[in-house]
């Protein structure tokens, strides 16, 4: 082992790289985009989102008086304004400086900022999807016919028409949801996971 | 003295911990170059923070381990190929040294990116109690997961070096 360690003393291999980095870049700034630095910009991506279609049911609320569809658009205002506050708790908590602390703690600072992301989407979906198909089924439905939405909803096969897109895009909607957010990090989360579990095996 | 001097300074003293570990991890000489910008960017924004508590050495593997653990990369576990000034090594005297070193690179580079960095810092003469508290893991187990891994470098090295 001794050895070793003398070879690995020895080693020169790239001795010259701070001089070649300090003359073709600067080290007080750095253009690379880490993950962390990409979930920062989704969230604001998001959040920015999330006023736009807020306003939009405001909108809805607004000009098309009836009520039942004025409830679903108020249940998504409450909820999107719920999910914009937890989604800018998890935007300012997220520090992009790598912190001097412990390899352990960091990696599961990485990891506990995408899972929290992950599971704020997936609620989105789960939450979002009954109340929009709800709100838009009957909107369309009662401007398409002409008639109140109390008439229109009085009618069985609307009833099960509604319940069957809610069956449908409901787990669809979480679906998209969850595979988004794996394409997006899903390979880092992993490879994430994978090093926390290295470490804390014992032995 | 300036910050930015004295930061410089203590980088130049230390710089063969970031040149050694990024080594270890990259893939290629564009990430390698990359990584290395990371860490320096990092620990220049960190360095404000740094009491002084700890040695510098010891903080800046700390950053570097975390700048390179937490990024997306590749996992590769074979070594690229080497750059053109660096072959020119391999001339002349310095060609075994040369050689023997590429090969305990390698073999380290075929060890879980965890365990690459506990050896490392065993070669850099960290005691197991040091390794523990750098990577976050108990004594105890630092000093199995570090035996685990000297008996698996010895037995893939020996019949390769010179």
């Amino acid at each position: 082992m001794n050895d070793l360690k003398q070879i690995w003393e020895q080693d020169t291999n790239g001795e010259d790289m701070l001089a070649e980095i300090l003359k073709s870049r600067s080290f007080t700034h750095s253009s690379i985009q880490t993950p962390l630095s990409k979930l920062k910009k989704n969230l604001a991506i998001h959040l920015v989102y999330a006023i736009v279609i807020t306003l939009g049911y405001a909108y809805v609320i607004y000009y098309f008086p009836m009520w039942q569809v004025q409830a679903c658009m108020m249940l998504l205002i409450v909820f999107n304004i719920w999910m914009m506050i937890k989604s800018y708790g998890l935007y300012a908590n997220i520090n992009l400086n790598v912190s001097g602390a412990n390899v352990l703690s960091e990696l599961k600072k990485h990891y506990h900022a995408f899972k929290e992301w992950e599971k704020q989407s997936l609620q989105a979906a789960l939450f979002v999807y009954p109340f929009a198909t709800a709100g838009g089924f009957m909107l369309g439905g009662s401007m398409g016919s002409g008639k109140p939405v109390e008439v229109f909803m009085n009618y069985p096969k609307v009833l099960i028409a509604l319940a069957i897109c809610v069956v449908i895009l409901v787990p669809l909607g979480y679906w998209v949801a969850k595979w988004m957010t794996k394409v997006a990090f899903g390979k880092y989360v992993d490879q994430l996971k994978e090093r926390i579990d290295e470490l804390e095996k014992e032995g | 003295m300036n910050t930015e001097v004295l930061f410089m300074e203590q980088v130049k003293v230390n710089q063969g911990i970031i040149r050694k570990l990024v080594g270890l991890y990259a893939n290629s000489e564009e990430e390698r170059k990359d990584l290395y910008q990371e860490i320096l960017f990092q620990a220049w924004k960190g360095f404000a923070f740094f009491r002084g508590d700890a040695k510098f050495s010891t903080w800046l593997y700390r950053i570097s381990l975390n700048t390179i653990l937490t990024s997306q990369r590749k996992v590769s576990r074979v070594e690229y190929r080497e750059s053109v000034e660096d072959a020119h090594l391999t001339d002349g005297a310095d060609a075994e040294k040369h050689e023997n070193a590429r090969i305990l690179r390698q073999a380290i580079r075929r060890l879980p990116e965890t365990e690459r960095a506990i050896i490392t810092l065993h070669f850099d003469g960290y005691t197991n109690p040091e390794i523990a508290e750098i990577m976050g893991i108990s004594a105890n187990n630092a000093t199995v997961k570090l035996h685990r891994i000297k008996t698996q470098l010895i037995t893939n090295l020996q019949p390769q070096l010179l």
